[in-house]
């Protein structure tokens, strides 16, 4: 093997590595909130990035709020992940039952809501 | 020819570009009940020759009983063969219907802004349901 295609060899494994780990960002998922309920879902209000985005505003048992969003998805409206989630919202919304909250990154922010909101589990009470 | 370092760049400013296109929203009405939902009571209709719009209209009441009335526009067809759906419309009117039925308060709010301007009356682009 000569010296070009080690070298070629090497940023082929160096491609690989970057892309394994960005996969792995992307499947991450920290849980932010536990036990709270919903108390607004949104689509479209102004302090959201962008106009199709899926937002939610929880509140805990002590009453502090906190709010999360699909912010950064890019063409969120045609995410089915973002449409599960906006079906979960709404039906815990509904019934008010308790829920846990996960998004990729619970320190990232834009605004006052959480970046990249990305899972739900409802609890029946 | 274009460089890979001129197509990197080329294709950065148009990621800017995009994340930046979304217009600001105004809010139209707040803290309104949705009283109804409905879908086919007017004909499509269209500024522009030879295309329709299709939408679904809600009624809200405010506290003091005004009504109002607002088009989600979820599809468009300009010709037999180009029919645009949007989806990010599809879920304001799952979001109404959710609304509508919990008798929940909401806002509501339009990138086009809230007045009524042409045939198409108020158009709506977002909604917050909050619980009771």
């Amino acid at each position: 093997m000569d010296f070009r295609s080690i070298k070629m060899a090497a940023i082929a494994v160096a491609c690989i590595s970057v892309t394994s780990e960005a996969n792995a960002q992307e499947n991450s998922v920290q849980q932010c909130a536990t036990n709270v309920r919903i108390i607004s879902v949104s689509q479209g209000p102004d302090a959201i990035t962008n106009p199709s985005d899926i937002a939610i505003t929880v509140k805990s048992t002590d009453g502090s709020t906190q709010k999360f969003a699909t912010i950064n998805y890019g063409n969120t409206a045609l995410n089915a992940q973002v449409r599960t989630l906006l079906t979960m919202a709404l039906a815990a919304l509904s019934s008010q039952m308790p829920v846990n909250v996960y998004a990729e990154n619970c320190g990232n922010t834009d605004g006052p809501y959480v970046e990249k909101w990305k899972g739900l589990t409802i609890s029946a009470n | 020819m274009m460089t890979a370092k001129e197509a990197c760049l080329g294709l950065a400013a148009l990621a800017l570009s995009l994340g930046s296109s979304s217009a600001r929203a105004a809010t139209c009405a707040s803290h309104v009940r949705i009283l109804e939902v409905r879908q086919d009571s007017k004909d499509p209709v269209s500024i522009y020759p030879g295309s329709y719009e299709f939408y679904v209209t809600i009624v809200t009441s405010s506290d003091n009983g005004s009504r109002d009335e607002f088009q989600i526009e979820y599809r468009d067809v300009v010709d037999l063969f180009n029919e645009v759906h949007y989806p990010d419309r599809t879920s304001l009117v799952m979001m109404a219907t959710t609304a509508q039925a919990l008798q929940a308060p909401v806002n509501i709010f339009s990138s086009y802004g809230c007045s009524a301007s042409d045939a198409r009356g108020k158009r709506i682009t977002g909604i917050e349901i909050m619980a009771q």
